[in-house]
């Protein structure tokens, strides 16, 4: 397929993700600092946020120096200057969606087309906070739909193939940076494990990613900070982890065809695979959790570079550029 | 001198059929220039589908304006206000130079404005009569006016008339027999024929002995403005004396005007008064007329001050706005399928939305401090009496509670005797019903310590509080209940005879119809553990398994959300398909835990309920912390007599029902539902108890487009695993219908979130 189509499938995707991980990130924190036993100032309530989409400098840019829950709920829902602002994302994926509109199924553009419409009627304004929790859940509900509408409508082919790679290759960054950001934030409290207190922050991480059910079936002896580590990143069976993710891109590589071993594509998939399958969550904290993540974002970055190289290089357009990582 | 007083007035008309009420105006409330402290006023009116609105009549006066959109046969009106009565120098005024000597003339403009009050209706020869008999020689205005308003009263005998309506002048002076009303207007217009300008006054008479709603007459003098004239006693208007509407015309003064349909109606009222005490402890007397603690008001309206940024907030954003809340709260639970299951009208069932109230409950800190250590010392004193009555019996044998008792308890199994559960943990979840009463302070109601329900919904109405009114948080510390599933799973692990890193755990649920089904599911699912129906284990060996896809697995921990009758066809009910065969041998044997264990029906007999304050003392050797409702034992020769012969003040409960069933509550019930109870009584002591009405506290509910109060209670819930722990919150249940005291949801009870302050 034309490297144009294929770059737009899957910038389609991975702003479409890249959208429902932050929405998700900013409802869970809205709704769980209403009850306030923690007594954290508004700078250490929203400041993760900017540092998980890596835009704690544009911030300050753009913004200011002060950080409060308004502004950063505006800066990352329709700060039009900020290129991961909720409204920017779906605003570039419908745009991708329509360049490949021909090879997307009809109900799969009506659904993006409407979630466009929604979000750019809802943020006109600033959300308010009792209009908050409606509009993610909405925006939510509505990606839900849109991949479920791909699964049942769409060809196995290599478009497919391009979709489950953006779609993947995203989460598995988003899921790395919300916990290495969350984990270096709650690891002053590991003296508080047990505590109730304790038990909100790690329940909120994992509600971020929709993990507190399937974690809650894995283990009931409580929220220990290493299981939910080991959870996120190793679950084969957990849609958002990091091991779940890497074997659904290399499934999308395959079915969109790797291009012999010499391919930057190919060597970059092996390192990601093989940091994965050869380790034990015991391993990853000796070896240090942030050295871990790290490590891992700036192979999923490599991937990232590799897929535009190999896959995209002739098209019209310059690759995007990667997201600066949260802790630079 | 100084007295509180507490004043109750009911106004009702009955109809002989149903009929339509035309809009009916209440004026009942005390006037502005009432020189009464009023410490509080609350009216209700029923039936209470009326929508009542304030509003101020021309002449100034507070005007309750009630309309009715449906039938009714009958309309009842409520006041209960409480007042600080000291004495009251009448005379307490000064009166301009230009009017202080009789006869004198009101400025120009005044006297247009008092034009109404100076108008000249009746002229009739015996007035004129009377009028040109006054001593009109000039002097002081004050002396004046008490001379006459004494002739006045020396020479009209008081009569009682309860026909509505006014006697003429003429009629008045004729007979020299009136009622208040009558030589109040005989008053007023001799006033207005000597140029005085003059009005009638309804209000009460709060003496203690006959309170009344009574008339009198106001006069004005500039610089003193309106002054009381009561010609029935001749004197002046005093402490005793509450303005409830004052008017040009008696008629626009009447307490409740409105028409009816043509029909046959049956009219009566009762006004009482009492003293209240006066230390601040206990604002109101015990009985009927005590008035209910209102947790959002404190005395004379004004919002406590843990309520006073809910007060602010729900102000700015208005009745609109919490309409919109309310709507969009229903819209939540509706999508959310946040339901329970009632068979009151039905008997296949209905699933009803959980009704949920916007305006939640506060608990500031220092109250929670004492129900939690309350609570906790009331399950440790539970769970040992548990482990006694079950084990060496010997708070029997030291005689602190009646072995009949305990051997005639319906849910006393003493087939148990001797076993040891797991742990030595009978009361793994209660569920325990605080009540306020006019104090304020919190009682114990009820212990719930066989399958407890309800707590999915505090953690519901949390979850929806949060999303239509997160606005409301911003003005809180909220502590955060939503960490319960957690404690709860850690105490089911707790117990499990293999150890708690090797605890299966399952929840056992009746099925989908069972009321709290909803509960089962949210439970399991958020302590990731299987939800089980009896069908789905098996007992081997005296061990329970799970029924999976890879054949079975071994169960350690059953939170059984079964009676105990249901639990096992093979010891209790043969007929039950809930049980799971065998299972009780399994817990005999120490294979199983279950959580509640079975038998702890006899710590929440009704019959029991009152000597838990004393197991606290002999088990822990403290001072209760909470105390609990007054219960009177009908198997009790002397508290027997004294609840038959005052059934009209009591609850009566049948101590093997639950959930509101098998009640009379005294003051609403009708004369035959007292004789079928007093019979039941008689025949069966020990199948009752009976408590005096506790007046429930109140609070303040958004219901069909306004505000109204409603009684509540709170049911907190605690678990003991390894410790006892409280979740700071609770359920807390609504009585919606308008003076009910019944809170529980299967008879048309809401509920409201709970927030507990922090620090």
């Amino acid at each position: 397929m034309l490297s144009r189509i294929a770059n737009s499938l899957y910038w389609l995707s991975r702003y479409l993700e890249r959208a429902d991980n932050t929405s998700r990130l900013i409802e869970i924190n809205l709704s769980y600092l209403l009850e306030t036993e923690d007594a954290l100032n508004e700078d250490a309530q929203w400041r993760p946020l900017l540092m998980i989409s890596g835009s704690e400098a544009s911030y300050a840019e753009r913004v200011g120096k002060e950080i409060t829950g308004a502004r950063v709920l505006q800066f990352l829902t329709r700060e039009t200057e900020n290129p991961n602002a909720i409204r920017t994302c779906l605003k570039l994926a419908r745009e991708s969606a329509r360049v490949v509109r021909d090879q997307i199924t009809k109900e799969m553009w009506e659904t993006i087309n409407e979630l466009w419409l929604f979000a750019d009627g809802n943020l006109k304004e600033t959300l308010t906070q009792e209009d908050a929790p409606v509009f993610f859940g909405a925006v939510r509900k509505e990606v839900a739909r849109f991949h479920g509408t791909t699964a049942s409508t769409m060809m196995r082919g290599e478009a497919y193939g391009f979709y489950l790679l953006g779609t993947h290759l995203e989460r598995a960054d988003m899921t790395a940076r919300i916990l290495d950001v969350k984990y270096h934030l709650l690891l002053p409290s590991l003296s508080l494990v047990g505590s109730a207190l304790d038990y909100y922050q790690w329940a909120a991480l994992l509600r971020s990613l929709s993990g507190f059910e399937a974690f809650r079936r894995k283990c009931q002896s409580g929220l220990r900070p290493a299981d939910v580590a080991g959870f996120t990143i190793l679950e084969k069976d957990f849609p958002r982890s990091l091991a779940f993710c890497v074997d659904r891109i290399t499934q999308a590589l395959r079915r969109v065809g790797i291009k012999g071993p010499e391919a930057r594509t190919y060597k970059a998939l092996g390192r990601l695979t093989d940091d994965l399958d050869e380790i034990s969550g015991e391993a990853i904290f000796e070896h240090g959790l942030h050295e871990f993540l790290a490590d891992f974002l700036s192979k999923i970055s490599l991937l990232s570079d590799a897929v535009s190289w190999d896959y995209f290089q002739v098209a019209d357009e310059p690759p995007h550029p990667p997201r600066l990582h949260p802790e630079s | 001198m100084s007295q509180k007083i507490a004043l109750h007035h009911r106004t009702s008309y009955r109809y002989d059929r149903p009929v339509l009420l035309s809009p009916q105006e209440i004026r009942l409330r005390p006037a502005p220039h009432c020189r009464t402290p009023i410490l509080s006023y609350d009216l209700t009116v029923s039936p209470d589908f009326g929508a009542l609105q304030w509003q101020q009549d021309p002449a100034g006066n507070f005007v309750a304006r009630v309309t009715f959109p449906r039938k009714t046969d009958a309309f009842e009106i409520d006041v209960r206000l409480s007042a600080q009565l000291m004495p009251i120098n009448p005379f307490d005024f000064f009166v301009d130079s230009s009017a202080s000597t009789f006869p004198f003339a009101y400025e120009k403009k005044l006297a247009r404005t008092l034009a109404p009050f100076l108008e000249i209706v009746e002229s009739g020869p015996l007035l004129k009569a009377w009028v040109q008999k006054v001593d009109k020689r000039p002097r002081y205005i004050i002396d004046f006016l008490v001379e006459l308003n004494q002739k006045l009263g020396g020479q009209i005998d008081y009569v009682l008339r309860l026909e509505p309506g006014l006697q003429t002048c003429e009629e008045t002076l004729e007979k020299s027999l009136g009622s208040c009303r009558d030589s109040s207007w005989l008053l007023i217009q001799g006033l207005r024929h000597l140029g005085l300008a003059a009005r009638f006054v309804s209000g009460y008479l709060v003496r203690t002995e006959s309170p009344e709603l009574h008339a009198w007459a106001e006069v004005f003098l500039p610089g003193a403005g309106w002054i009381g004239l009561d010609p029935t006693f001749g004197l002046l208007a005093g402490e005793y004396h509450i303005p409830l509407a004052c008017a040009s015309d008696p008629a626009l003064a009447y307490p409740v005007s409105g028409s009816t349909e043509p029909c046959q109606t049956d009219f009566s009222y009762r006004i009482s008064v009492k003293r209240l005490p006066e230390n601040g402890d206990r604002r109101f007397a015990e009985g009927p007329m005590a008035t209910p603690y209102h947790e959002f008001y404190a005395e004379g309206m004004e919002p406590r001050p843990h309520y006073a940024p809910l007060a602010e907030h729900m102000q700015k954003a208005g009745l609109s706005d919490l309409e919109a809340k309310h709507r969009q709260a229903t819209l939540a639970l509706h999508t959310e399928g946040v339901t329970f299951t009632t068979y009151s009208d039905n008997p296949d069932g209905v699933e009803r939305i959980w009704p949920f109230d916007v305006i939640p409950r506060v608990i500031p800190d220092s109250e929670w401090r004492v129900i939690e250590s309350g609570l906790k010392q009331r399950v440790r004193a539970l769970n040992l009496f548990l482990s006694d009555v079950y084990g060496d019996r010997k708070i029997l044998s030291d005689g602190v509670l009646p072995a009949a008792l305990v051997d005639g308890a319906k849910d006393y199994r003493p087939e148990i005797i001797g076993v040891k559960p797991p742990q030595g943990i009978h009361t793994h979840i209660s569920g325990i019903d605080l009540v306020r009463d006019e104090s304020g302070r919190y009682l114990v109601l009820e212990d719930n310590l066989r399958v407890p329900s309800g707590v999915s919904y505090m953690i519901e109405n949390r979850i929806i509080e949060r999303r239509v009114l997160p606005e409301f948080f911003n003005r809180y510390r909220v502590r955060r209940v939503e960490h319960y599933p957690n404690l709860l799973v850690s105490a089911l692990r707790h117990v499990s005879p293999r150890g708690k890193n090797q605890a299966e755990v399952v929840v056992l649920t009746p099925g989908i119809y069972n009321s709290a089904y909803f509960e089962h599911t949210f439970l399991a699912k958020e302590m990731g553990v299987e939800l089980a129906e009896g069908r789905d284990l098996v007992v081997k060996d005296r061990i329970v398994y799970l029924k999976t896809t890879h054949g079975l697995k071994r169960v350690d921990v059953v939170y059984r959300r079964v009676d105990d009758v249901f639990l096992d066809p093979t010891y209790f009910r043969g007929d039950s398909l809930l049980g799971v065969p065998g299972i009780i041998d399994a817990w005999m044997a120490g294979n199983v835990a279950l959580a509640n264990a079975v038998g702890n029906g006899v710590a929440d007999d009704k019959a029991i309920h009152p000597y838990v304050t004393e197991m606290i003392r002999y088990y822990l050797g403290e001072e209760p912390i909470l105390g609990n409702v007054p219960t009177y034992q009908l198997t009790r020769d002397e508290d027997r007599a004294y609840v038959l012969d005052n059934l009209e003040h009591m609850v009566v409960k049948a101590v093997a029902e639950s959930g509101g069933y098998g009640m009379l509550i005294g003051p609403s019930s009708t004369r035959a539902q007292r004789a079928d109870f007093a019979k039941h009584i008689e025949e069966n002591p020990r199948g009752y108890i009976a408590q005096p009405v506790i007046p429930l506290s109140r609070h303040l509910c958004y219901l069909d487009g306004t505000l109204e109060s409603r009684h509540i209670d709170l049911r907190p819930f605690i678990i003991h695993g390894e410790e006892i722990e409280v979740v700071p919150g609770g359920l807390t249940r609504v009585a919606l219908r308008k003076g009910s005291l019944v809170v529980n949801s299967s008879q048309g009870g809401g509920s409201k979130d709970t927030w507990v302050l922090a620090e």
